[in-house]
């Protein structure tokens, strides 16, 4: 491990009670072994505890920026409010910068009355800031900010963009060691979140170390060097960050599928759906990003249904829908006689990122749902060599060239610009 | 791009650490260390106080009159009960108006450090758990209001001095010195009820109810008693030895009760050192609960 890292933690662990009252007698206890320094013993659980953070170890290094992702309650906030000193661990070490720039609400710590500048004094200070230091930033925090008229008024008469903005200005101009923010973009504009994304960068050339904590995916994929993915009180690095998302959607998978089997919804009613078959170049639930790939649906038809079209939907692990295809569109419908049917759906390539999909579908006649299932069967695509980009829904393959026009002729350049 | 080399080379030794069982620096070594993350935060101290002192008054109409206001009332109160005999009690050694105003602006200060102390936690709110800092700087800060309400209320004194007549003792101008243990105190029991207050909102109301009564129990509004077992009055309550000290250098210029005074001194010092300590070695755990 360096010595210079500016965040490290070992082997921390922290742990909640359920019940208040338990918390209570237990911190109360807790105290008093503190004070007598005969520290509590940590190790185990104590009745209606559970650990929020386990074992926990990370290193983060100045220029660095770690995005903490994962499912809400995971201890993502939590595990900040430990770097940041506000709690204390119950076991382990962390190590930190001396001065640590927190953006864990917005606007925590401004005060209703007072201007925002007299609370971008006061925030300087919390920061560890001399008062020369902070007037020498003023002008930048408030250029930033975008509040050059509003800065002499009280900030209770601002908007709640305008606290944000005022909020990630102050933070992330004050020159922190350590800069921690918890879904802090969450509100804003998108030109603001933009530009919070650029200072973020900049913050990192500077040799701040950054914990970034967020939801949205682009936010983290745009701002981040390396991903935390904490997960039911654990934690793992990715130095990669879309090693971090894909680990991150195959436990959003497992969920939902758990979720799904239980509530799996089929409705047959003249038609009943007796089998899936999905043909693709390989055996297995793998599918290379792409590839063609056809699905058979075999029904079994206990009363004749004319003129039936038939639906199939691409899903995401996340419940966003990626595509449809529908018979009706291309001028097809069924007449189903009594017995069984086959209907195969070839789709001659499926395009899609790395990542699980879920297939659903069924018959319909007119807007009337014959047969339908919500779970056809769940889809594995895999990268395409030498593709790398996990963003998005799709997986499009470009070429890319360039034009310039020097001295009034026309140059089609390919590649560098050779002058 | 400007990359801060020293930030990338230089591990730093001011590193903060965090383990199990909160701020566990054992023995005396810790003393000098609290005091230097003291001293580096005076300016966060001062902003803070700065705060509280403009944001106080910011949507009144009548602003700092109010800090004279009160005490003039109750001084008028029970100037007009004990002229009337409905309040028997001693003969003070200055009028009484001026004994009993500035009695109550000391205690005033103390009070009023003191509730403003333990009120300082839980009226920061998110800056306790959302920011990272020396939390004891909100607790010493809130200090600082009740103190500028004290420098308004002596203009008061000043008018009701000269209107009665009385010049202080030359010795009054070592009354500042004074008011140093007693800030000492009030904000050393602070320490113990901000962080209790947090938990507990009983702890504020208590705490208020101290502010309001206590001077009933310290020679305020009459004369420091002579007889048992009321003289108990000017020792049992910690505050007293310092007032009275405070009414004794301004009649006599001298200290007549030395001895109780620098027990007072020691202490609140010693709740002052104690209180940070335990302020700093449970502070994490409270935050969390809070």
């Amino acid at each position: 491990m360096s010595s210079n890292a500016a965040v490290t933690l070992q082997g921390v662990s922290k742990k909640y009670c359920r019940s208040l009252k338990r918390s209570m007698i237990y911190g109360l206890t807790d105290i008093a072994r503190d004070l007598v320094c005969f520290p509590a013993r940590v190790d185990n659980l104590r009745a209606e505890e559970y650990w929020a953070l386990r074992n926990i170890s990370l290193t983060v290094e100045p220029g660095e920026c770690i995005g903490v992702i994962g499912p809400n309650g995971a201890g993502k906030s939590t595990l900040l409010k430990l770097v940041g000193g506000i709690y204390p661990p119950d076991t382990g070490r962390i190590r930190v910068r001396p001065r640590v720039g927190t953006l864990l609400e917005v606007g925590a710590g401004f005060h209703p009355l007072l201007s925002g500048r007299e609370n971008i004094f006061i925030n300087g200070s919390i920061l560890g800031l001399k008062n020369q230091q902070i007037r020498k930033r003023l002008d930048e925090i408030v250029a930033f900010a975008d509040l050059e008229e509003f800065i002499d008024s009280p900030v209770k008469h601002y908007s709640s963009g305008m606290y944000v903005r005022l909020g990630f200005a102050v933070a992330a101009h004050l020159n922190p060691d350590v800069f921690l923010v918890d879904e802090a973009l969450a509100v804003g504009d998108t030109a603001f979140r933009i530009k919070c994304i650029n200072r973020i960068a900049e913050m990192r050339e500077e040799g701040t170390a950054i914990l970034f904590v967020s939801h949205s995916e682009m936010q983290v994929r745009m701002a981040a060097s390396r991903c935390l993915l904490i997960n039911h009180s654990k934690a793992e690095t990715y130095d990669y960050v879309d090693e971090a998302f894909l680990s991150y959607q195959n436990i959003i998978n497992e969920s939902n599928s758990a979720g799904e089997l239980a509530g799996h919804a089929d409705y047959y009613s003249d038609v009943e759906l007796i089998d899936v078959k999905l043909k693709m170049p390989y055996a297995g639930d793998l599918l290379i990003s792409g590839d063609p790939i056809n699905v058979q649906l075999r029904f079994n038809v206990h009363t004749p249904v004319s003129d039936a079209h038939i639906i199939m939907r691409v899903w995401t692990a996340q419940g966003e829908l990626a595509a449809t295809v529908n018979s009706r569109d291309a001028g097809t419908s069924f007449n189903l006689p009594c017995g069984e049917a086959s209907i195969n759906i070839a789709l001659d390539q499926l395009p899609l990122v790395p990542g699980k999909f879920r297939f659903a579908g069924g018959l319909l006649q007119k807007n009337r749902i014959i047969a339908w299932s919500t779970q056809l069967a769940w889809l594995h695509i895999k990268s395409k060599s030498g593709q790398l980009s996990t963003e998005g829904i799709m997986a499009l393959s470009a070429q890319f060239e360039m034009k310039s026009r020097t001295k009034g002729i026309d140059i089609p350049l390919h590649g560098n610009i050779i002058s | 791009m400007r990359t801060d080399i020293n930030r990338m080379i230089n591990p730093s030794a001011n590193d903060s650490i965090y383990e199990p069982g909160g701020d566990q620096r054992p023995g005396l070594g810790v003393w000098p260390i609290m005091l230097k993350e003291l001293w580096d935060t005076r300016e966060l101290i001062g902003r803070l106080a700065l705060r509280d002192i403009s944001t106080r008054y910011r949507q009144s109409l009548l602003g700092y009159l109010w800090a004279i206001i009160v005490p003039l009332i109750t001084v008028a109160i029970f100037t007009f009960l004990t002229s009337k005999r409905v309040l028997p009690i001693g003969q003070p050694p200055l009028p009484y108006p001026v004994f009993a105003l500035w009695s109550l602006i000391i205690w005033q200060l103390f009070a009023g450090v003191l509730s403003s102390c333990t009120q300082s936690l839980a009226a920061a709110g998110s800056l306790v758990t959302k920011m990272s800092f020396q939390k004891e700087a909100l607790v010493i800060a809130a200090a600082g209001q009740p103190l500028f309400d004290f420098i308004i209320k002596l203009v008061l004194v000043i008018v009701v001095f000269t209107y009665y007549e009385v010049l202080p003792a030359t010795q009054s101008v070592y009354i500042p010195l004074l008011l140093l243990p007693l800030m000492l105190l009030a904000v050393g029991l602070g320490f113990f009820f901000s962080i209790a207050n947090l938990v507990i909102r009983d702890v504020g109301n208590v705490v208020g109810m101290i502010a309001t009564f206590g001077m009933f129990a310290a020679p305020v509004l009459y004369p420091p008693p002579v007889t048992a077992p009321y003289f108990l009055v000017n020792i049992l309550n910690p505050f007293s030895p310092i007032l009275i000290a405070s009414q004794d250098l301004i009649v006599h210029g001298e200290l007549r009760h030395a001895d109780l005074l620098w027990g007072a001194v020691v202490f609140a010092v010693l709740v002052f050192l104690v209180g940070w300590r335990v302020f700093r070695l449970v502070m994490r755990r409270i935050a969390e609960r809070a």
